[in-house]
């Protein structure tokens, strides 16, 4: 057995660029996957560590102002734990010339066990003092110590940053109406209770509660209790930890993440045991006699399957090793990426044992599978070949329709249809090579339509503006159209199941306009409500069926029309339907206009800077994706040079034979670009279904309550695939041509003998 | 001398698609220890079949095989590749050495079967080929590689050395060294071989000569005299 290892390891010299390619490809596998999974597991740990650590809420209630005392009637509900009242409210503040955001949020006592500040740097802050959310402050170059000037409801104060901090609500900076938000230019000021008292002019009040509890089981319990403290002041949301904004953003977008980390190397290691499968194929097919020889000289089958696994263990264990250790890199990069995305102080970094097993399990089992189907093939030839040596049955091609070409073109043309299983092992290898790049592109095309769908379509406006006086806007220079919205939240209860969205009333105009998944265009019914469709699913809510939802009105009751939509479902209806319930517009959208005038008015939304911000937000996943496509061209070409070139090594005497006869190697390698390029064709309209299925995949497994990206092809990753897929078929044959043409006749005859 | 081979009315049919082939018709035949047998007969009598099923890559579809008590004609798969490790040295005519391994790794290949196999080098010694042991099967003569199978099957220490068309594929000299090669083992160490060719001048250097033809055996002459490799010309 000893020289039979040596055989697999010459086996692997002899051929190793092609096992090279599908070794990098395990590698890539295993490297992702164990790279990905881990930096996922990393961000989980990290974010319920600082959960802990700042005993995130597992309540929360908004009403209209109600008295600070109520907190004691709270504390006094059986399996509360902690519980803190506060005052909120909104602020700008110009940085730099440039308007930014703000809130402001009643700070909870040093010692509070709800939602406690985590200190980064500085002091707790004392009257006139207040604390900063470090990101906000790094990114805006605001230190402690510093006097800043805030405007609200066109009333300047100065407050002194006493320092810099985090909070477990603010890990994702996300609001009930409005998830698409900048750590640059939204920030969160903690400001002593009493400051704030001044600012809102409600002495004594709170507007917010936030509870913890002792058992999560009593959740619902406590909650009605809660809200029954606050009903007689008027409720404005309510929600326990999961559907806490900034929560659920990061659990969904975390979910995405590890449905990425799943499906990305799993694409790989499937490429990869295909890969394996029609290099150790062509190998044993290649090596029949030899086979039969060792099996005559009494070798048994069992060895001969060992053998054959050996290359695959060459391969596993290379792929496997190298894939671990680069992943151990991948996922200190990648958290590393994540985390500075989020308002997190620290980041947690493990080993994962179970990840770590599973991914040398995939890197040892997709090679071992790929290759026994081979081995036990080989196992199956008998020995009497060894004799009577051994023939490959081609196949008798008509193709008299060619009579007018070159022999040399017409073998071109056979050579695709002669050996079918050859055929099938180069057209696989290249259909694979078009899924690598065509979903990679497709990625980014997704994003761009993404964009186009979110800026193009659905919200053409230019300005959205926190007011309910659409004439005030109206008279505004420049401003050429305005309408006024509601936007304000809504939530579904049924059954026990709670799901909370964004209502908009739209009235009839062009510049927020509704769309299904479909690209088709739809109007809110003259009645009731469009939902999203997954609104409609988890509730079982059927078209046309009377629903109750609770909104800032209270309980409203209409009928439920569900539509699928792209990116972030919200609810629509008609602005006239919604004044007849209670509704009141409290936003206008304009076309038009200046930002500064709008600002005198209320807060402004500007859509081209949230389009910017979004751009920027998605930085991480365009670099993710950008990734994908360099390594799905670079896999493309690992595989596509592979199947290429085994395909010409394999046909070697018959090239021999072909130069004997006094054929130029120009003249042998246009019959080989010919055939190859037969291929390349055949291979792509066999790859684009594939990739589109692959794509399917990927939107599934993306696909959240929050979100759903649109995953779409545009026609020019078709022609790019194309392109890089020929191109990629005509460099792998150089080095083909080149043996070709360094070709020693006489020993590749040898070796056929 | 004891008997080391024995047919007894081998038949071997092959379905070819829809036609039966009768390859071998009611084979009889016996090979005696240390015997240099020589089958002769011409392309497709049925010669390679036969040596086919007495090395055990093949089976007789009715009658008996015996390697001297064992009827390896019964035998199933598995105690057929060991029949073959343990018993039989195999030299074919393409000589089927593995591109991949040098003449000393394609000789260790077959020694690595066996407990206890004979030195490497020293079988090469005896092959002629000691000086080119390092060397890959495309660096060597096609007179060379033949010489490397006969060291490869000679390592196994094995009972009967089964030669198809051994120098079929070499040029006459070549051949003839090949064959001398042979006979020397077969003389100093009382090795049985049983060639099978169409060559009919190499049946003066046989012990035996069995003849076939139609799959059958036609004639079995005893060589009282049998010629030295250097005398025969073809």
């Amino acid at each position: 057995m000893k020289t039979l290892f040596v055989k697999a390891v010459r086996d692997f010299k002899a051929q190793k660029w092609q096992f090279l390619a599908v070794t990098f490809l395990v590698f890539l596998g295993v490297a992702l996957f164990s790279g990905l999974y881990s930096s996922y597991l990393n961000i989980e740990a990290t974010y319920k560590k600082f959960y802990h650590e700042t005993n995130f809420e597992d309540l929360g209630i908004e009403f209209n102002p109600a008295p600070k005392e109520l907190v004691k009637k709270v504390k006094a509900i059986s399996g509360v734990k902690a519980v803190v009242g506060r005052l909120t409210a909104y602020a700008t503040m110009d940085v730099e010339g440039r308007g930014v955001q703000l809130k402001l949020v009643s700070i909870p006592d040093e010692n509070s066990k709800v939602n406690s500040v985590y200190l980064v740097e500085g002091v707790y802050p004392q009257r006139n003092e207040v604390l900063i959310l470090k990101k906000f402050a790094d990114l805006n170059r605001i230190s402690a110590g510093e006097t800043i000037h805030i405007e609200v409801n066109g009333k300047s104060y100065a407050l002194r940053v006493s320092g810099t901090a985090y909070s477990p609500e603010y890990v994702l900076i996300a609001e009930r109406t409005n998830v698409l938000i900048s750590p640059k230019d939204y920030g969160i000021l903690f400001v002593p209770y009493n400051v704030m008292e001044e600012i809102t002019g409600m002495k004594g009040k709170i507007t917010e509660l936030h509870v913890s509890i002792y058992d999560k089981d009593f959740a619902d319990e406590i909650l009605n209790r809660v809200k029954g403290i606050f009903q007689p002041y008027g409720l404005k949301n309510f929600y326990k930890q999961e559907e806490q904004p900034g929560y659920k953003l990061l659990k969904l977008d975390l979910q995405g993440f590890e449905h990425i980390a799943f499906m990305f190397p799993s694409l790989l290691l499937i490429i990869a045991a295909f890969a394996v499968y029609i290099l150790l194929s062509r190998m044993v097919m290649e090596q029949i006699g030899i086979i039969a020889v060792i099996r005559a000289l009494g070798y048994s089958k069992y060895s001969i399957i060992l053998h054959y696994l050996m290359h695959s263990l060459i391969i596993a264990v290379i792929g496997t090793t190298a894939g671990v250790f680069a992943g151990h890199y991948i996922s200190a990069g990648m958290t590393s990426a994540y985390i500075d995305v989020l308002n997190l102080p620290y980041y947690v970094t493990g080993i994962y044992p179970g990840i770590l097993a599973i991914s040398i399990a995939a890197g040892f089992v997709t090679p071992l599978a790929a290759g026994i189907f081979t081995a036990k093939r080989a196992a199956e030839i008998e020995p009497a070949i060894a004799m009577r040596g051994y023939i490959i049955a081609y196949r008798a091609i008509n193709i008299e329709f060619l009579a007018k070409f070159s022999i040399l073109t017409r073998v071109a043309v056979k050579n695709v249809f002669r050996n079918p299983k050859r055929t099938l092992y180069t057209l696989l290898g290249i259909a694979m090579g078009v899924v690598l790049i065509a979903t990679s592109l497709a990625f980014i095309d997704s994003i761009n339509e993404m964009f186009y769908v979110q800026f193009d379509k659905i919200q053409t406006f230019d300005y959205k503006v926190e007011c309910s006086d659409v004439s005030a806007v109206k008279r505004l220079p420049d401003v050429r159209e305005a309408y006024p919205i509601v936007e304000t939240w809504i939530r579904f209860e049924r059954s026990g199941i709670s799901k909370s969205s964004v209502l908009v009333g739209l009235p009839g105009q062009d510049l927020y306009s509704i769309y299904d998944l479909h690209g088709k265009r739809h109007f809110p019914p003259p009645e009731g409500m469009i939902i999203p469709q997954y609104i409609a699913e988890n509730l079982s809510i059927s078209d046309g069926e009377v629903v109750k939802a609770f909104t800032d009105v209270g309980i409203v009751k209409f009928r439920a029309y569900s539509l699928p939509q792209p990116l972030m479902p919200v609810c629509y209806a008609n602005l006239e339907e919604l004044k007849k319930a209670g509704f009141k517009p409290n936003e206008v959208i304009v076309k038009g206009g200046r930002e500064s005038d709008l600002k005198k008015l209320g807060r402004v939304v500007s859509l081209k800077k949230l389009e910017e911000t979004t751009r920027e937000m998605m930085g991480l996943m365009y670099s993710f994706f950008a990734f994908s496509v360099l390594f799905g061209a670079s896999l493309a070409f690992a595989e596509i040079f592979n199947t290429t070139t085994i395909n010409i090594l394999e046909r070697r005497r018959e090239i021999a034979t072909l130069r004997m006869l006094g054929y130029t190697v120009r003249e042998i390698a246009a019959s080989l670009y010919i055939e190859t390029f037969l291929l390349g064709l055949i291979g792509l309209v066999m790859g684009f279904p594939m990739a589109v299925l692959t794509l399917k995949g990927f939107e599934i497994m993306y696909r959240s309550e929050m979100f759903r990206m649109p995953f779409v092809m545009y026609p020019s990753t078709y022609a790019i695939t194309a392109a890089v897929i020929l191109l990629t078929l005509a460099v792998s044959l150089l080095p083909a041509i080149k043996y070709i043409a360094r070709m020693e006749i006489e020993k590749v005859t040898k070796e056929t003998g | 001398m004891k008997t080391i081979l024995r047919f007894e009315d081998v038949w071997k049919v092959y379905k070819m698609g829809k036609v039966d082939v009768v390859a071998l018709r009611g084979v009889n035949i016996s090979v005696e220890e240390g015997e240099f047998v020589v089958v002769l007969g011409p392309s497709g009598s049925g010669k390679t079949t036969m040596l086919n099923i007495a090395g055990g890559i093949d089976r007789p579809t009715k009658g008996k095989v015996f390697f001297r008590n064992l009827e390896i004609s019964s035998l199933d798969e598995s105690e057929l590749t060991m029949y073959r490790r343990n018993h039989v040295g195999f030299v074919f005519q393409f000589f089927n050495l593995i591109p991949t391994l040098t003449a000393k790794e394609n000789v260790m290949l077959s020694a690595e079967l066996v407990e206890r196999p004979r030195d490497v080098d020293e079988v090469l010694e005896i092959v002629g080929l000691g000086r080119r042991a390092n060397h890959l099967p495309t660096e060597m003569s096609g007179g060379e590689q033949q010489r490397v199978a006969i060291a490869r099957a000679l390592v196994k220490n094995p009972d009967i050395i089964l030669c198809d068309e051994p120098t079929g594929n070499l040029d006459f000299e070549t051949g003839k060294r090949v064959l001398r090669v042979m006979r020397d083992i077969n003389r100093e160490e009382e090795r049985t071989f049983l060639l099978v060719t169409h060559n009919a001048v190499i049946a003066r250097m046989a012990d035996k000569v069995i003849y076939f033809r139609d799959g059958k055996v036609v004639r079995i002459e005893e060589n009282e005299q049998p010629a030295e490799p250097e005398e025969l010309s073809w």
